[in-house]
């Protein structure tokens, strides 16, 4: 009788070894060999940060989800006000607005605290705006007209005159290209105008009921009523003598903003590990075309040592070149001085974990195309064609909730669509485990579709 | 030969001369072009996969214009439902063209996001969380009495996270509180200082002055604030277009980048021939440089300007609006095509083996059409950007065919885009021949650079 236990076969291990020995072998030359061509640098790298400092300069305070830019608004103050006999009361529109100015009391509250919560900066009047002084209205316009600044407003020489004396008014010129912003600035004036013309309203109205008695009209004809109204007028503007009053409470997001760049370049990132994920099949290609491939089928390494030693080269220089650009993006992002908003920082673990899986499965696509395709021409045009497809419908140049129905069922077949879904799981401040269906889904991409290019591959060459 | 003393014979071999020079190069050419579109995977690369591309971007615009016009969701609580709380509502509301006020009062369904469920309060407290509005207003029971009375009352303002969302809605509601309590503390103070000074209060003292605050307040109010637009909103005007077809968007820009691609895929043989010693072959030959590389530049150029046209071609059929102008797109294709081409050729010219060529002329186009506004329009970028960004061709080429869809446009609108095409292509040509055109044909394989190895990466 024979023995139940399996006896264990030396030989069969000594082959396994050397299939992985050369496994690593294959692996490190084609690290080797991309990561040591500056060129191809050049392209994975430099390109890709190019086009991200292109993003950044120009959609820089865009945040996800939000319709407006998330950054100060630049705006003028031309004051002509010459004043009255009562004051200048077009300087509380300086004062109010400026940074670093002395804020009226009646103002304060417009003008709110100095809180770095960005919750807290909408009470703020100043926090949306950054004005400065101008003193030609002419300049105003042009800057306006040119799009230095969103707005201007004018306060015209009359101004402290007229609203005494009847009405009086000012101009918000505003540059119809950020008109959103420039209407928004537009209110903050009107805002301000309508609590000087409640002090305005308010010493009218008292000044007709002084005026019905000779007594008091005798004294207000000779002046000697001028600081009692003029208390009344600063206690008219107080915020807190409208009957009407606002609790304000600030609400925190239930999960921490994207910056569009962030997005923009997760997706550029996806997108360059799909080009890097294709070397393997041109290492492939090349090799077969050079009769190398055969020649290396026939000889006593297993052909899936070849393959698995092409597929690791090629996740690792696809993880090199990721790592690089995210650290590169993010160097960019620093040195151009866009910061949007506050972010979450992303889990490092699941960061790694999704490189990984999108470079693996980028990987698992290349060897598709080296199965699919008989030469290298066509698996150029094809593997190119193919990947441009795919990242367009997964997300990478526009969100996918943007396409069709269909099409945002077939996005779901693109790895770009998982591995761009997975970076906006962690920037929502989500971790390894939220991220994990991700990985898992991008993997399970990477082994079918190199299962299956490695079968085909097989077949063709006849083993 | 050709002198002052010409004679027939003459000027009949320089005919022949000129005929057998032009029938090289159209030879070279035709040559040229049967290469670059002799098999069917290069042919689905030259046409279908840019029609995909067009195709697929034209969906993802539509559906991505909606959002470049804002609008700003601001839930309302109205627990009061008098016309009061309807006026604050609706001051709001004028407070800022972009808000749009939900619930009481406001638009309840698609605009607000709100489905079928009824505003709580709780869902307000999570819809800002979420950021699907920018602030929530709770207006509390008997606001109206309060109002009417003089008595305070306090309006509940939630903001959400952002900055200028927030702010915004903040503003619009201090505009209203202010325009509806300026004739309350109008009325409430202007008895204080009469009182004071014993000013007799006259049969209903606080009903005239109230009146006489509400007059004061009255149309025009004291301080009017008017409001002067500079420019038209372009990106607004835009976006209403590709919203309602994306094509406008995707043909331009996608016509630039793969005419671009192609072209300067082709420019890139020059760079093999060289490895492969083809030139130096065509050097023993009885043609003379310029007719290589003008067969060469003929071939790129017509490639160019056919793929333009078949392009644009399949953008009328989803409406795009340049149909009814063929020959000036065809003419703006050909500019666009000219100076692509030249400018592939110029790059090549400086490289030294395939691999160089093909990284630089892929560097090149992965530049020039952001830059130039063929993957997001230049009117979406700064001002800065958008005057550095009329250094790509593609600027100009988007730019021309913008111009020839408007439709208010002339015919002639596109005119100084094509002339600054063709001036690219006339400097490039000059500087590129000045530069190193001894290099394009040299005679000899580049030294160095055996094995060129960009996988996919070159363009044809």
């Amino acid at each position: 009788m024979s023995s139940v236990t399996p006896r264990r076969d030396p030989h069969r291990w000594a082959t396994l070894r050397a299939g992985w020995r050369a496994a690593a072998l294959i692996a490190r030359h084609e690290i080797a060999q991309r990561l040591g061509d500056p060129i191809m640098w050049l392209l994975m790298l430099a390109l890709p940060l190019a086009i991200d400092a292109l993003i950044v300069l120009s959609f820089g305070d865009m945040v996800m989800g939000r319709a407006l830019p998330e950054a100060a608004v630049p705006v003028a103050i031309v004051n002509q006000d010459r004043g009255c006999r009562w004051g200048r009361f077009g300087e509380v529109y300086e004062r109010v607005l400026l940074p670093g100015s002395e804020v009226p009391a009646p103002f304060l509250e417009l003008v709110g605290t100095d809180d770095e919560n960005l919750a807290s900066s909408a009470t703020d009047i100043r926090a949306l705006y950054r004005a400065r002084l101008l003193d030609d209205p002419d300049e105003a316009r042009h800057l306006v007209g040119g799009g230095e600044l969103a707005a201007a407003l004018l306060i015209p020489p009359d101004f402290s005159e007229a609203l005494i004396a009847e009405r009086a008014g000012v101009t918000v010129v505003i540059d119809g290209q950020r008109d959103a912003q420039g209407a928004a600035f537009a209110g903050a004036v009107e805002a301000l105008s309508n609590l000087v013309s409640t002090s305005e309203v308010t010493v009218r109205t008292t000044m007709s009921v002084l005026e019905r008695q000779p007594a008091t009209r005798y004294l207000l004809q000779r002046g000697q009523l001028h600081d009692a109204l003029s208390e009344i007028a600063v206690r008219a503007a107080m915020p807190g003598s409208s009957p009407i009053a606002i609790a304000h409470e600030p609400v925190a997001a239930s999960r921490p903003a994207i910056p569009l760049t962030h997005q923009m370049a997760a997706a550029i990132a996806v997108l360059f590990i799909g080009f890097a994920g294709l070397l393997g099949s041109a290492s492939l290609l090349k090799q077969e075309a050079q009769y190398t491939l055969q020649r290396m089928a026939v000889s006593p390494t297993p052909f899936g040592a070849i393959v698995v030693g092409v597929a690791a080269g090629t996740i690792v220089t696809a993880m090199v070149y990721a790592t690089a650009l995210v650290g590169g993006m993010a160097l960019a992002e620093r040195v151009l001085g866009a910061r949007p908003a506050r972010v979450a920082s992303l889990d490092p673990v699941g960061l790694f974990l999704l490189v990984i899986a999108a470079s693996a499965a980028a990987t698992g696509y290349g060897l598709l195309v080296a199965g699919l395709c008989p030469s290298y021409a066509r698996a150029a045009n094809l593997g190119r064609g193919i990947l441009v497809l795919g990242a367009l419908l997964g997300g990478t140049f526009f969100p996918v909730s943007a396409l069709p129905p269909a099409a945002r069922t077939l996005a779901r077949g693109t790895f770009h669509y998982w591995a761009i879904e997975g970076y906006t799981t962690l920037a929502h401040g989500g971790g390894t485990v939220e991220l994990a269906a991700h990985a898992l889904i991008l993997v399970a991409m990477a082994l079918a579709m190199g299962a299956l290019g490695t079968w085909r591959l097989r077949a063709r060459l006849g083993l | 030969m050709i002198g002052r003393g010409r004679t027939g014979q003459d000027r009949a071999e320089t005919t022949v001369r000129s005929q057998t020079m032009l029938g090289v190069v159209c030879l070279i050419a035709r040559h040229e072009m049967t290469m670059a579109l002799g098999t069917w995977p290069s042919r689905i690369q030259w046409l279908l996969v840019p029609l995909l591309v067009i195709y697929l971007v034209g969906l993802g615009v539509q559906g991505f214009a909606a959002s470049l016009r804002p609008t700003l969701r601001v839930d309302v609580l109205d627990h009061d439902s008098s016309p009061a709380s309807a006026a604050l509502i609706a001051a709001v509301r004028e407070g800022n063209p972009l808000l749009i006020t939900c619930g009481a009062g406001g638009a309840t369904h698609d605009p607000c996001a709100l489905g079928d469920a009824p505003l709580t309060a709780t869902l307000a407290r999570q819809r800002l969380a979420d950021e699907v509005t920018v602030a929530a207003i709770t207006v509390p029971a008997g606001f109206g009495d309060a109002i009417a009375r003089g008595a305070p009352v306090t309006v509940t303002l939630a903001t959400g996270p952002a900055l200028a969302g927030p702010s915004i809605a903040t503003m619009a509601l201090r505009i209203a509180i202010t325009r509806l309590g300026g004739p309350a503390v109008a009325t409430n103070l202007s008895g204080s200082l009469p009182a004071s000074l014993g000013v007799p209060p006259e049969r209903n003292e606080v009903a005239a002055r109230r009146a006489l605050a509400e007059a004061s307040w009255g149309a025009p109010q004291p301080i009017v604030v008017s409001r002067t637009m500079l420019r038209p909103n372009i990106t607004n005007t835009l976006a209403a277009h590709w919203a309602a077809n994306g094509m406008r968007v995707s043909v331009p820009g996608i016509t630039a980048m793969f005419v671009l691609i192609s072209v300067f895929g082709m420019a890139q043989s020059l760079a093999d021939e060289r490895l492969t010693g083809v030139s130096m072959r065509l050097a023993a030959m009885p043609i003379t440089g310029a007719q290589r590389l003008g067969g060469k530049g003929l071939a790129i150029w017509l490639l160019g300007w056919i793929q333009f046209l078949l392009l644009i071609a399949f953008g009328e059929l989803f409406g795009v609006g340049l149909g009814h102008r063929p020959l000036m797109v065809s003419l703006l294709g050909a500019a666009y095509a000219l100076a692509a081409a030249v400018l592939g050729l110029a790059l090549v010219a400086r490289t030294n083996s395939p691999a160089q060529a093909s990284a630089v002329a892929t560097a090149a186009w992965v530049l020039l059409v952001p830059l130039g506004g063929g993957w997001w329009p230049l009117s979406l970028v700064p001002n800065w950007l958008r005057a550095l960004g009329h250094i790509s061709p593609v600027a100009w080429c988007v730019d021309g065919l913008a111009a020839l869809m408007a439709p208010s446009g002339h015919p002639t609108d596109a005119l100084p885009a094509t002339g600054v095409l063709f001036a690219i292509a006339l400097a490039l040509a000059a500087l590129g021949w000045r530069l190193d055109v001894s290099r394009i044909h040299a005679a000899s394989p580049s030294s160095g650079d055996e094995t060129p190895d960009l996988p996919y990466w070159s363009g044809g």
